[in-house]
């Protein structure tokens, strides 16, 4: 039995329900009190975490979501370096560096490498759970 | 197939074609991770993904990068197990002799075999 989970979104957050569905899973986790180890974003799913995010008030605060039950239940978000830096969600060391005048990566969210999800998936005890 | 002792297994599902995006290069981005984490990593392309294998693409001609060159260096990288689902094949004009060689025709009913054993299953 999986001891741990480690949650895989790859979807645009605009695109499909992935994220939605992702945040409904990971909140039934917490309440029942199932470990959650990380949230990884990847492909696509890498824009929820540009701070710039700005929905319409009437529509799914996707951004927040994920945001909120990363505060309330101290679950990791975690977004991939090559995927981030691909599609232009920049922390504030990689825009200096790349002399943008802002970074645009929102700090809930920690720039990390596939490595760090692929150690989490070399743990016997994790079950990784793709929304895509 | 290779399997390292007491190895994880982690399938990773390729259905979408080549040159359609970064699908195909996340896709093996993570394959080679996980692979130098000493995970068993079975590539499995399915449907439009069996695109990625048709030999003599030319990518360069439209000013991309040729996927076949980094298939065919996948097993120095620890990436042994590249699958193809033969009804996929079956679907299209395409014949193996088409796609690069060392490439293994299985059966959709083998394939849920290999992600019912695999401990983890990402699809691109």
């Amino acid at each position: 039995m999986p001891q741990e989970f480690v949650i895989l979104v790859s979807a645009s957050p605009l695109k499909t329900q992935a994220h939605l569905t992702a945040i409904r899973f990971v909140r039934e986790l917490a309440i029942k009190k199932i470990p959650v180890r990380s949230v990884f974003f990847y492909q696509d799913a890498i824009y929820v975490a540009n701070r710039f995010n700005s929905p319409p008030s009437d529509e799914p605060q996707i951004s927040s979501q994920w945001k909120e039950l990363s505060d309330l239940y101290a679950i990791e978000l975690q977004t991939c370096v090559a995927a981030s830096f691909r599609r232009g969600i920049l922390d504030s060391q990689e825009a200096e560096q790349q002399d943008f005048n802002a970074a645009n990566l929102d700090e809930k969210f920690k720039i990390t490498g596939l490595g760090q999800l692929a150690a989490a998936m070399s743990d016997i005890s994790v079950k990784l759970i793709h929304f895509k | 197939m290779k399997r390292k002792t007491m190895s994880i297994i982690t399938n990773i599902m390729i259905n979408q074609s080549s040159l359609s995006g970064a699908d195909f290069k996340e896709a093996v981005d993570l394959g080679l991770v996980c692979a130098a984490f000493d995970q068993t990593v079975n590539l499995i392309f399915v449907d439009a993904g069996i695109n990625n294998l048709i030999n003599g693409q030319m990518a360069s001609k439209i000013n991309d990068r040729n996927h076949v060159d980094i298939i065919k260096g996948l097993e120095f990288y620890d990436i042994e197990n590249i699958y193809l689902e033969k009804e996929s094949l079956d679907k299209t004009c395409l014949k193996i002799d088409d796609l690069l060689p060392s490439i293994k025709l299985i059966t959709s009913a083998e394939i849920n075999q290999l992600n019912r054993k695999a401990n983890h299953l990402v699809v691109f």
